[in-house]
């Protein structure tokens, strides 16, 4: 374990060091993600306060959810890039690389490819929750922040485990890029609102297909109080963890799957 | 595999064979576009049904034209690939189902790809590569020194590889790959684009590798001279089967091309003093009596120039290749 987070912390530190080779890319690509995720919320913002809020939730709850979400997907995009581009990255005959190392492809795949333009949206996060604990301030409580964690990462699980069965496709000659980039976008989109905004087949959709109900929106109802979500009941607001280690699981299956249909890439 | 096997031999294949499915209907969409749908595989055999073994301390070549197999047997040696059928051991280890330890001894050059990271320097790609090979902190800075000095990159070192020349970057790529003292090193096309001087130091390199350090080589190349300089044995691989395995010498002897030497005899002509004509003289250099028949042919006069013919082994490859595809 102490081996292997030296591992991805070299990662990083090699990924940085590379990165900042290149000032105005490094610079451009950072402040470029940031307003990326700003925008998408003003535009939000724009919208809710008009309502003054979307089906009982303030805009500051919101705002609060959204901030995790980008958080989350910050990570996803730095940490974990090399899932992300995962296609491109068999088609490159990285994973071949990968496979005559002593260690876990996904540890390689997530960490040779780390982008530092994923601060953009981790720094977005920051200042949407910041704005949001503003407008609507959260019950303090002990648990808050542990929770906060385990949310984060959970989040984080989710969306990794999305990326690994889309990524996995690559695996079998198939291209699928389109599909990580369509999931990432319509991600940004169920996050922008409470789940309970939508129909019930989406709600549906975002609890058990695809949960990201389980990124902010669900354990949001912890942190400001809301009893219970009307149409899965209380026991849905706890289990964040458990969706994103099940999702998690479903990834790795789905990986190690792809791994071992691999056919290798370049010549015979 | 007995205790004395294991003990030598380091690489085994036993009737390995491996098969691809390929796609058949290219870009065609089919009729109604159904073809997007649908596709149509065959099965491509990469590698058929081959056996050889590679001793500890030996360099071996391989060669083949394109697409005869060289790099599904290189992935089917690392356990990137999966056989279809029949068994592959390194070490005694089946790669595929023991990956991390067969790969922990084992060193990479992809010459067409680098592992190194292209806009850091040199030396934090040899840092990442100690974390993942677990390299004891004293064990790999005298493995740097060490690498460092044989390969000649001394400061280059703190360079990136975008800042390298090609020959410098191959340096880095084959430290990169030694960092970890691999007991087996697989390179595939490592000298390709090099001028001839780096390619020379490449070749010594292996060759030092193997005589000190009794590293297994599998050396995959189109370059002919690297197998000549470097290999002991020559694994000539060709639509997946081996065609022929066994030292240049024998290839050269079983492929009936008859080596001569030419000596440019000089003598005087018709007796005259100051009068001097060059006659070439062809001595095959086959049979017992061929020690003879050049001692008789130098003796005719002062020879000012002598050349081997007829053994190049570009053209005794072409031939095999040839005579396989009839």
């Amino acid at each position: 374990m102490k081996r292997s987070i030296a591992l991805q912390l070299a990662y990083i530190k090699i990924g940085f060091k590379s990165a900042i080779q290149y000032r105005v890319n490094f610079i451009g690509g950072v402040i470029g993600l940031l307003l990326h995720s700003l925008l998408a919320a003003v535009g939000g913002i724009v919208l809710i306060d008009r309502f003054g809020g979307v089906v009982g939730w303030e805009l500051g709850q919101i705002m609060f959810m959204f901030g995790l979400t980008r958080i989350q997907s910050g990570f996803i995009y730095s940490v974990f890039r090399g899932v992300v581009r995962w296609e491109g990255q068999v088609r490159e005959g990285w994973v071949d690389r990968y496979l005559v190392r002593p260690r876990g492809i996904l540890a390689q795949a997530s960490g040779a490819d780390f982008d530092i333009a994923g601060l953009g949206p981790i720094i977005a996060g920051v200042g949407l929750i910041i704005y949001g604990v503003v407008l609507s301030p959260p019950d303090l409580t002990w648990w808050l922040v542990p929770w906060l964690l385990i949310v984060m990462v959970s989040g984080t699980m989710i969306q990794l485990a999305i990326v690994m069965v889309i990524g996995s496709s690559a695996f079998y000659n198939v291209r699928m890029g389109s599909a990580t980039n369509a999931a990432e976008r319509s991600q940004w989109q169920m996050n922008l609102f409470p789940a309970s905004a939508y129909s019930t087949v989406v709600q549906t959709l975002v609890t058990i297909g695809l949960p990201w109900a389980f990124m902010a929106f669900y354990p949001a109802h912890l942190v400001y109080g809301v009893a219970s979500d009307e149409l899965f009941g209380e026991p849905v607001l706890y289990l964040a963890p458990v969706a994103g280690l099940a999702a998690f699981l479903i990834g790795a299956w789905s990986w190690r799957r792809g791994i071992r249909s691999y056919q290798g890439m370049g010549g015979v | 595999m007995t205790t004395e096997e294991s003990s030598k031999t380091w690489v085994r294949a036993n009737d390995l064979t491996r098969e691809y499915r390929v796609q058949t209907d290219g870009l065609s969409t089919g009729r109604f576009g159904l073809g997007l749908f649908r596709r149509e595989m065959r099965t491509v055999t990469a590698i058929d049904n081959i056996s050889f073994s590679i001793d500890r301390g030996e360099a071996v070549g391989l060669v083949g034209l394109n697409g005869a197999g060289k790099s599904t047997l290189l992935k089917l040696i690392t356990g990137v690939l999966v056989p279809t059928s029949g068994e592959v051991a390194v070490g005694g280890l089946n790669p595929s189902q023991n990956r991390s330890q067969v790969v922990s001894d084992i060193g990479v050059v992809f010459g067409h790809r680098s592992q190194l990271w292209w806009d850091a320097p040199l030396v934090d790609s040899m840092n990442v590569l100690k974390l993942i090979y677990s390299v004891d902190e004293d064990e790999y800075r005298q493995r740097l020194e060490q690498l460092s000095e044989i390969l000649e990159l001394g400061e280059l070192i703190r360079r990136a590889p975008r800042q390298l020349s090609l020959g410098q970057r191959v340096r880095g790529e084959i430290m990169a790959s030694l960092l970890h003292s691999p007991k087996l090193l697989i390179l595939d096309e490592p000298t390709v684009g090099l001028d001839i001087i780096a390619k020379a130091r490449i070749r010594n390199l292996i060759r030092t590798l193997v005589e000190e350090e009794d590293v297994t080589v599998i050396l995959a190349s189109h370059e002919v001279t690297d197998i000549e300089r470097v290999c002991d044995r020559t694994i000539l691989i060709d639509h997946g089967q081996i065609l022929y395995d066994g030292t240049i010498e024998q290839l050269i002897a079983t492929a009936g091309v008859e080596r001569s030497l030419v000596l440019d005899v000089a003598s005087e002509a018709g007796g005259t003093e100051g009068d001097v004509s060059v006659e070439q003289v062809t001595v095959p250099l086959t049979g017992e009596d061929a020690a003879s028949r050049l001692i008789e042919a130098a003796s005719a006069g002062t020879v000012s120039d002598a050349r081997v013919t007829g053994g190049d082994l570009e053209v005794i490859l072409a031939r095999v290749f040839d005579r396989a595809e009839e």
